[in-house]
Formats: C-alpha cells, sequence, structure tokens
C-alpha cells in the first residue's frame, strides 16, 4: 500500500474534542486502511502515577456524585486506576459521506475500506475524492499524549 | 398482544464481544419479538443482521438504530439507517443533535440519563442542558446495565417529572447489551400490536413511541383503561423467559401532579372511580409487593384524564 500521510499530534491532559484531517485522494484506489494509534502506556495510570493531587481531582470532578464522600482515599485510588483511561476513537467520512468509526477501547485501531471491510465501517464503491478523517477524544488524562493518523491506499 | 422489544445492544462493530450473528441468535435464543443494532456512532452492523434474517427466513424483528455516543452524552437513535453528524456538538444546545437524528427520520431518545460520566466514563451520562423536548421521543427511563437506585431510579423520576408536566416522552428500557448478557429478571420494552408479524416492527414502533404508549416490564404488563368513569386495571402476564415472579400481591402505585395513591391487588383486576384521583395525568406503576425500587415490575404509559 502507498502511504497517503501520516500524521502526527500530541494531546493535552483534559483535551476533549475533534480533530480532523482532510485530503483529496487524487487517484481511484481498490484498497485504503486509516490506522489510529495513540500512546499504550499513557493509557492508564500506573500505582506509582496516583498521587494525592490525581485522587483530590478525581473527587472534585465527581462533585459529591457517585457516593464519592463516603469513600477512602484507597477506594479512590483504585476507581482511578480501574476507571480513568485515555479515550479516542476514529471516524471516517468519504466525499461527505460516512464510511466508518472504530469505537473500540483500543490504543490501535485499523479501520479497513475494499476488498476487507472491517467492522464497523461500510462499504464503499469508489475510493476516490475528498477524504476526511476524525480523530474523536473523548478523555486524555496525562499531559503529551502521543497519538499518530495514517492513511495507506493501492 | 404485547410484543417484547430489546431496543439498547452492541456488537463488534463497536465495542462489545458479539457478533452480529450471535446478537441475533441471543435473541432468538430468549424469544424476543423484535430487537434493535445500536452500534456506537456506527451503523455498519444493520446489513449485516438484516441480511442474516432475510437469508434464515427469521420471524424476529429488527430496528435499525445507533448510539450516538459524545462526549457529553449519548443519544439513542432507532428507525435511524444513515449515521448522524454530531462533530459541531454544543454542550448547551443538545436539541439540534435531536432535530438532525429526527430530520433522517428516527426516533430519538436520551439514553441512560444518569449513568456514571466523568471521570469514571466521559459521556455516559448525559450532561446536555436540554429544555425543548418538542424533539426527544423518549428517554430510557432502565438501563438494565446501571445501579438500581442511583442511576435507574433517578431515570424513571426524570422522566415521569417531565410527562406529568405535559411532555410528550416514551419510556423505554434497554440492556445495553455488550455481551451474551442474561436477560433474566431484567427489563424490555414492550409495545401493542394486532399482529404477530415482526416485518413491520419498525413502524409499529415509531407509532408507539410517538403515542408514549410504551410499557417497561420484567414480564408482567399493566394494562389501564380509562375510557370510562373508571380507571379499570388488567395484569396480563407476557411469559418472559426468566422473570422471577415472587408470591406478594401486586401494588399499583398511581403518581399524578399533586398525589400518589397506591392500590393492593388481589388477582389480576383493580377498578378505581376517576373521581377518587386528583390530578389529570397519571403515572401508573406495578410492583410486586412494597412499593419501592427493587419490587418494580411494569411502568405503564401516562393516562391523561
Amino acid at each position: 500500500m502507498d502511504k497517503i500521510y501520516t500524521v502526527r499530534g500530541e494531546l493535552d491532559k483534559g483535551f476533549c474534542g475533534q480533530i480532523s484531517y482532510n485530503v483529496s485522494l487524487n487517484r481511484i484506489y481498490k484498497n485504503m486502511n486509516i490506522t489510529l494509534e495513540f500512546d499504550e502506556a499513557k493509557r492508564r495510570y500506573r500505582d506509582e502515577e496516583i498521587t494525592p493531587e490525581i485522587i483530590k481531582a478525581f473527587r472534585d470532578e465527581c462533585n459529591g456524585e457517585y457516593n464519592i464522600d463516603a469513600a477512602s482515599d484507597k477506594e479512590v485510588a483504585e476507581m482511578v486506576k480501574g476507571n480513568c483511561k485515555t479515550e479516542i476513537h476514529i471516524s471516517a467520512f468519504l466525499n461527505g459521506e460516512f464510511i466508518g468509526n472504530i469505537h473500540k477501547q483500543l490504543a490501535k485501531r485499523t479501520m479497513s475500506f475494499g476488498d476487507t471491510v472491517s467492522e464497523g465501517c461500510l462499504p464503499t464503491d469508489v475510493i476516490t475524492g475528498a477524504l476526511k478523517v476524525t480523530v474523536q477524544v473523548f478523555n486524555v488524562i496525562k499531559d503529551a499524549t502521543a497519538y499518530s493518523v495514517t492513511v495507506e491506499c493501492e | 398482544m404485547f410484543k417484547r422489544l430489546e431496543l439498547h445492544n452492541h456488537t463488534t462493530e463497536s465495542d462489545a464481544s458479539i457478533t452480529a450473528w450471535e446478537l441475533t441468535e441471543h435473541m432468538l435464543k430468549d424469544k424476543v419479538d423484535a430487537f434493535a443494532i445500536t452500534d456506537h456512532n456506527t451503523i455498519s452492523g444493520q446489513k449485516k443482521i438484516a441480511d442474516i434474517i432475510k437469508e434464515k427466513g427469521l420471524s424476529i424483528g429488527l430496528i435499525r438504530g445507533m448510539e450516538l455516543t459524545s462526549y457529553y452524552g449519548h443519544i439513542l437513535c432507532l428507525n435511524l439507517t444513515k449515521y448522524v453528524d454530531w462533530e459541531d456538538i454544543d454542550l448547551h444546545n443538545p436539541e439540534k443533535l435531536f432535530k438532525r437524528a429526527k430530520a433522517l427520520g428516527a426516533l430519538a431518545g436520551v439514553a441512560h440519563p444518569y449513568s456514571y460520566g466523568a471521570p469514571f466514563a466521559r459521556g455516559c451520562r448525559f450532561d446536555m442542558t436540554l429544555t425543548d423536548y418538542s424533539d426527544v421521543d423518549f428517554i430510557e427511563v432502565s438501563n438494565d446495565l446501571e445501579p438500581l437506585h442511583e442511576v435507574n431510579e433517578r431515570g424513571l423520576l426524570y422522566w415521569q417529572d417531565l410527562v406529568l408536566k405535559g411532555e410528550k416522552l416514551a419510556a423505554t428500557a434497554g440492556m445495553d447489551l455488550h455481551g451474551l448478557w442474561d436477560f433474566s429478571d431484567n427489563f424490555a420494552t414492550y409495545i401493542e400490536s394486532e399482529t404477530a408479524d415482526n416485518s413491520n416492527i419498525e413502524e409499529e414502533l415509531a407509532k408507539a413511541i410517538k403515542t408514549q404508549k410504551t410499557w417497561i416490564s420484567k414480564s408482567p404488563i399493566l394494562k389501564c383503561d380509562a375510557s370510562g368513569s373508571d380507571l379499570k386495571f388488567e395484569i396480563i402476564d407476557t411469559g418472559k423467559l426468566g422473570y422471577k415472579a415472587s408470591n406478594k400481591p401486586f401494588r399499583i402505585v398511581l403518581t399524578t401532579e399533586s398525589e400518589e395513591k397506591e392500590i393492593v391487588v388481589s388477582g389480576n383486576c383493580a377498578t378505581l372511580a376517576k373521581s377518587g384521583i386528583m390530578g389529570k395525568r397519571i403515572v401508573p406503576k406495578l410492583y410486586r409487593g412494597e412499593a419501592i425500587m427493587e419490587n418494580l415490575v411494569c411502568v405503564s404509559p401516562l393516562i391523561e384524564l
């Protein structure tokens, strides 16, 4: 497959929003792969990373909900470990039409179109024209979380 | 007859562990009349299930849908065949997303409004502020995955409060299925139907939702007839598999804008004079034993006197 582009970026802790990349596919392609990857090591908190500041921030964000006031710091630390995660998904649009989304709890995933259509994606008659890839950032728990998007076609 | 619908289900097309076929098979085993496919932000599984049903000649009905999954809340879209774009999401204007889904022909409702959100799972709680419900068709008052009191009781009270104020909102329940989970003793959504044929189930669902004639039930249905001078109640068992019926008597609770009235039922029928009720809108609920959330078995459509 020919690489159309790779883009790389870094996300700050707390970022929530969408980042889109637009490109014109100037040839007619038979197959296309779109891969999103982000830093697996920054996806969850490790035990040693759960500081009193992180526990306090978690409590503050709960804002009195979820019985948080009754939980000990040790219990909150377990909640942080078990629940807090960086969550990033990806969707794709071709010539303004939705062609796929991968919403899975994975740090690396690939959308495939053409001879093989991967789960979450729709068959496309022809792969050409305006491709928009949108990175959907639901949550980022650590600063400088690196991600990349790669589009390959043949 | 009443049809049991499972309206909130995922597959490996998004983050569940079961394929389109496994989901279909799971529904068939539990004798569901119709089910929805509502994967997160994709519609890719719809055709796969439709093809399975067609190729195998199955009588189970399919409701095509998607769970619009955003950072600020989830919107369950049913009778939807196209992706609903939400790139321009605005925390302070969720109405435009409901309008957009409806413009595509969908029924749109708030999914699990009080689910655990951030910092546990950003987006799972409905954090957007709805001020205009005219494009909202339903509230998912019971999401069987969620805690009974912290999430589902609040969801039920949210819906009840809105309909008692005059909002036209149906109530639904869903398993939010992400695997081969047990349906036993969980709520499902029921609609009344005149046919056993499920080939037009999306039309039947649309009619039921738009007239707010949906029941959420663990199996017994509380049917209410308000056409005469009395309110007549009948309890009908739908035979939902795995329902753990207790021996305690049924208790009907009628909540109006101004009071709550309880009726202990001996047998399967009850009658109450309309004149004995203060209020114009009534939410009927059916319990088995004491009227506590743990004993709730059915929530019926709003009665307007």
